[in-house]
């Protein structure tokens, strides 16, 4: 009897997976915010449904009671995590928050049939993080300024990637981590943060040549060290995470095409110059021609998902254990053998869920620096989970990384979670500068409308609201006066911006602040793309009709804020 | 300059192109380009990602369809061993019915593979235990699962019985299997006879061979021998040089090549050929006058080929050479080796000489010189070589089939009826006349493939070629390792499965 619930518990995961990542993409077809709500709550149901039917699996399998108690401290977890994060943080992103505990609960399920007891492991370490990751936004809110010390940082990281290069242990050929009595810690997972905040903080005013100069040679700096380290897999997450923060903060795509090129120029000498590059690189040609040393795990990986094909051998059905350290860097392997390639195409799609969050939060930062550093995060999530899929399956080398949250790693779990709440943190923090400087300039309420769960694009004018993943190619389209008309009108907010007396602080803001240089009829879309303005009763009028009207006002507005800056230097 | 945006702003508002302009210029000019974020950048950060997350999936589907058999034919794949522990390793049986491998389970549940006819199929059914090889390992995967009805499985399961695994049927015919076991006798060698229109292979054995029953035993000798190799298929993965055989790819490189001249083609023989001091001289120094291209093949004339050699142009005879698959792999899932074609443009008259006469340095396998033998017989096209007909729960429903499948046309209707004539001619006037009074047609090609082992000089016996000339019905392989010439050995050994196919 037993085979013929693993059997259909097999399917039953998948279908619950599928609906689950569906719902990640069609969520904000919602229009009402209580609808969109209850397909939150129904994604939650999903997840814990899944979660159950693999312990019953897991427990019918292993037969041990232990199992059930680890189940139901899992569920406790799962639980506490979804009320504190919903009730401390309201206007935190809802799907982020489902897909951080989903990516955690498949996590869940996989050590555990790998090893119970790095399972119990894993839990406690990620039961830890989430606690730190609940108290990050705070202390990110009431001390601000660690998130300006980028000085601090990139020194700091530059310090702490050095001294792994030096006096870490080598495991896997590679030196990433440091033993502190009985646990290992890798440094780099944490640098990776830091250094985001670094190389946004040196961007975010890079106004000359000289400051983009400086900033790369300090991120080469990074990538060099763990270039030399042996650990390739975060030297490239470090390298990508670069060029695209220096991409959204210079706007210079010619910048990004010469990094791509001197980073391709400096991956073919990489290949002649270490033979640890060399070894990935032919293993990943042919896994087969040196199978015994190093197309070993390659191919067992690639037996793995072949084993699994689409619907999987069914949790404990496969031998995803033939691949060595399958729990850190095999995990979609592991997945894709036993709960099959459908539930693996899921997987993917909702860590791409996560990382098109991550920028649709970056989206609605209007402080440039926040905007830096969360879409940094968000490249560095995405690349990690690109490098760990992709040299799983053989699409690219293998790099030796972990996916994150789902594979075992205290390390990983730890920097993961803390990603997701710093991004979640800026975005209040925002809120809250917002709040002071609508305070004395009047009219601002509006800015409270926003709601991050509203949706991605927020009815955005170009992104059109059916479809919020698959519009954005109305980018391009832009075009200050056709792309606005209709949806969101400014007709209000525009005559509350233009007045000059409504903005005595502006000069006062400097650097940090958002409105500053709004003017330029080239600025309005942040605000329409990130919908901050899309209260219920704005949608009178397009800006074309009132883009005359609305002129004089606005200019009076920008010029007093320009002279002001200017007094100011 | 903000000023300067502004006024601009103003002055132009009318035109709207122009004031398009003037925003693109203030958004690079401005001074302080962290305010006024916009987010084109963003979306297209986004577009990237997603991209790579598409290409992700994309690969993931690539592999489930189109990887998933080799990889789990893979020899080195242990994956389905696990499934030891649940399924009875199925049976592999010949075409017509005869068990040629099963497991046979002891009252205590013992499990022993039992091959009923020992070392007739040693080589192409294989073996399961220290390693795999043949049919067991190819289809290891189908052997140990099972698609006997959900039903029966939880039955099974109750009864605390192990399921037994699908059952595969080869297209191994035993008759013609015996006969080109017994015909090889006790050289070393290979026989591969395979349908030149579906592509079933029915017969294919290797010599020296073993006693797969007895593997276990037999290991440590088996693989401390280098010498004889008893382990290797030699039908699928020995590589010989094809002697003589090789003139058929010669002769259709030289119609390609010389499409007015070759049937004008006419060459004196004197039984040698000297060219900056490499002679090549016919078989036994035999004198073969005046012939055209034909009468060359068919008495298999060393110097009319020699000749050939130096008028071919070396890289279009390579580029040939590897559209017929030299120095690539064969269309098929059994584990083969690949043929050796080395032929550069700028070789030395000796070498392009020796390698139009299959001397040289090319190697070739019987599976791949049965299947260029297969191609001429099948007007031209190639179809894909395979070993299991179909595979039938253990209880006897039919699971799935396997479809003959054209590989390639690789050679035009045209040039595969010249050759057909040329190989009939060897037949009827040639080197293979042997073949002939049977009451069936044939056409074929014989080879003395000179080799030096060791320091000894000896002759491998070749012979390639299919019965039925006007609609063939069996294209076959034979090599006898140091059998002498191949109208001395490996015809006769031809002849022999011939008979045995038409019962004659």
């Amino acid at each position: 009897m037993s085979n013929l619930i693993i059997q259909v518990s097999k399917y039953l995961i998948i279908i619950l997976m599928a609906l689950y990542t569906f719902q990640c993409f069609t969520v904000f077809s919602q229009k009402d915010e209580d609808d969109r709500n209850f397909v939150f709550l129904r994604q939650n149901t999903l997840m814990f449904f899944m979660h159950f039917v693999a312990f019953t699996v897991l427990y019918l399998e292993m037969g041990d009671v232990m199992v059930l108690f680890f189940y139901g401290s899992q569920v406790i977890y799962l639980v506490a995590t979804l009320v504190l994060f919903r009730n401390l943080y309201p206007l935190a992103s809802k799907l982020l928050i489902n897909n951080m505990c989903m990516l955690i609960t498949i996590g869940f399920i996989m050590i555990t049939r790998i090893s119970y007891d790095k399972s119990v492991k894993q839990f406690k370490i990620v039961a830890l993080s989430t606690v730190i990751a609940l108290i990050i936004p705070i202390i990110i809110r009431k001390l601000r300024f660690i998130t300006k010390m980028y000085w601090f940082y990139t020194m700091a990281g530059i310090g702490l990637l050095a001294l792994v290069a030096i006096m870490a242990r080598t495991t896997y050929g590679a030196k990433i981590s440091f033993d502190i009595g009985p646990v290992s810690i890798q440094p780099s997972e944490f640098v990776k943060i830091i250094y985001v905040f670094a190389i946004a903080g040196l961007l975010s005013n890079a106004r000359e040549f000289k400051r983009v100069v400086i900033a790369t040679a300090l991120a080469a700096v990074h990538v060099l060290i763990l270039v030399v380290s042996k650990d390739l897999g975060s030297a490239l997450i470090f390298f990508v995470t670069y060029l695209v923060v220096l991409f959204v903060a210079t706007k210079n795509p010619f910048l990004v095409l010469a990094g791509i090129l001197s980073g391709s120029l400096a991956a073919v000498g990489a290949y002649f110059l270490f033979g640890h590059v060399r070894v990935r690189v032919e293993a990943w040609r042919d896994p087969f021609e040196d199978y015994y040393v190093n197309g070993y795990q390659i191919s067992q990986s690639l037996f793995s998902i072949a084993a699994g094909t689409w619907f999987g051998t069914g949790l404990y059905q496969g031998s995803p254990t033939a691949i060595s350290i399958v729990e850190q860097d095999f995990m979609f392997s592991a997945i894709a053998e036993e709960l099959g390639s459908i539930f693996g195409i899921c997987l993917i799609l909702v860590c791409m869920s996560c990382f098109i969050m991550f920028v649709n939060i970056a989206m609605q930062l209007t402080n440039r620096f926040y905007r830096l550093v969360a879409v940094g995060l968000g490249a560095t999530y995405a690349t990690q989970v690109f490098l760990t899929i992709g040299g799983g399956i053989k699409l690219i080398p293998l790099t030796g990384v972990t996916l994150p949250l789902v594979s075992y790693g205290g390390s990983s779990a730890l920097s993961t979670l803390i990603m997701f709440a710093v991004v979640q943190g800026l975005y209040m923090l925002q809120r809250d500068e917002e709040k002071k400087q609508s305070a004395p300039a009047g009219g601002q309420d509006s800015y409270e409308d926003y709601d991050p769960n509203y949706g991605y694009p927020q009815s955005g004018p170009v992104y059109g609201d059916q479809d919020p993943y698959g519009n954005y190619g109305g980018y391009d389209g832009y075009d200050p006066q056709g792309g606005y008309a209709g949806q969101n009108g400014y007709d209000d907010s525009f005559a509350g911006y233009g007045d000059p007396g409504g903005y005595p602080p502006y000069g006062g803001y400097g650097e940090q602040n958002p409105y500053d240089g709004y003017g330029g009829p080239d600025d309005y879309d942040v605000y329409g793309r990130g919908g901050n303005y899309a209260g219920p009763g704005w949608e009178s009028g397009g800006y074309e009709e009132d883009y005359g009207s609305q002129g004089g006002e606005r200019t009076d507005g920008y010029g007093k804020q320009k002279r002001s800056r200017r007094k100011k230097r | 300059m903000a000023t300067g945006n502004r006024n601009g702003a103003d002055g132009k508002r009318g035109n709207q192109s122009v004031k398009k302009i003037r925003t693109r210029e203030i958004r690079f000019d401005q001074d302080n380009p962290e305010v006024g974020t916009r987010n084109t950048e963003l979306g297209i950060v986004t577009y990237t990602f997603v991209f790579l997350f598409i290409i992700l999936v994309g690969y993931l589907v690539y592999l489930n369809i189109w990887k998933v058999d080799s990889l789990n034919s893979n020899v080195y794949n242990t994956k389905h061993d696990v499934n030891m522990d649940k399924y009875i390793r199925g049976s592999i049986l010949s075409a017509d019915g005869t068990v040629l491998a099963e497991t046979q389970v002891a009252d205590d549940g013992t499990e022993t593979r039992v091959y009923p006819c020992y070392n007739m199929f040693a080589h192409a059914v294989g073996y399961a235990t220290n390693g795999k090889s043949g049919i067991e390992s190819a289809y290891n995967s189908d052997l140990l699962s099972s698609h006997a009805s959900i039903l029966t499985q939880i039955r099974d399961e109750s009864e605390k019985q192990k399921a037994r695994g699908d059952t595969l049927v080869t297209t191994l015919n035993y008759s013609l299997q015996n006969t080109a076991y017994q015909a090889l006798g006790g050289y070393n060698g290979a026989v591969l006879a395979l349908e030149p229109d579906t592509g079933k292979i029915l017969a294919m054995v290797s010599k020296p061979d073993y006693d797969p029953n007895r593997i276990g035993e037999l290991w440590e000798d088996l693989i401390s021998d280098e010498s004889s190799s008893v382990l290797l298929n030699r039908a699928t993965q020995g590589l010989y040089p094809p002697g003589s055989i090789f003139k058929i790819l010669t002769a259709l490189s030289y119609m390609r090549q010389k499409p007015g001249a070759y049937q004008n083609f006419s060459y004196e023989c004197t039984s040698e050929l000297t060219k900056e001091g490499v002679t090549i001289s016919c078989y036994n120094h035999t004198v073969h006058g005046t012939e055209d291209l034909k009468a060359a093949l068919s008495h298999s004339c060393n110097t009319a080929f020699a000749s050939i050699g130096l008028e071919l142009d070396s890289g279009d005879f390579h580029t040939l050479c590897e559209e017929f698959l030299f120095n690539k792999a064969l269309p098929t899932t059994l584990m083969h080796s690949t043929s050796k074609f080395t032929l550069e443009d700028k070789a030395s008259y000796g070498e392009r000489m020796m390698t139009a006469i299959g001397q040289g340095s090319t190697l070739v396998t019987p599976l791949h010189m049965a299947l260029i033998a297969a191609t001429v017989a099948n007007g031209g096209i190639m179809m894909r070589p395979y070993m299991v007909d179909h595979m039938e729960t253990y209880d006897g429903d039919l699971v799935s089939t396997t479809k003959p499948s054209a590989y390639k046309r690789l050679m035009t209707t045209e040039e595969a009826r010249i050759l057909k004539e040329f190989m009939t001619e060897t037949v009827t006037a040639g080197t293979a006349t042997e073949l002939g009074g049977y009451g069936f047609t044939a056409a074929g090609k014989t080879g003395s493939a000179e080799f030096v082992l060791n320091g000894e000089e000896g002759t491998h016996s070749w012979f390639i070629g299919f019965s039925n000339v006007e609609d063939p019905d069996l294209a076959v392989a034979v090599i006898a390792e140091n059998g002498g010439t191949g109208s001395d050995t490996a015809v006769p050994i031809a002849a022999q499965i011939f008979r045995t196919y038409y019962g004659v």
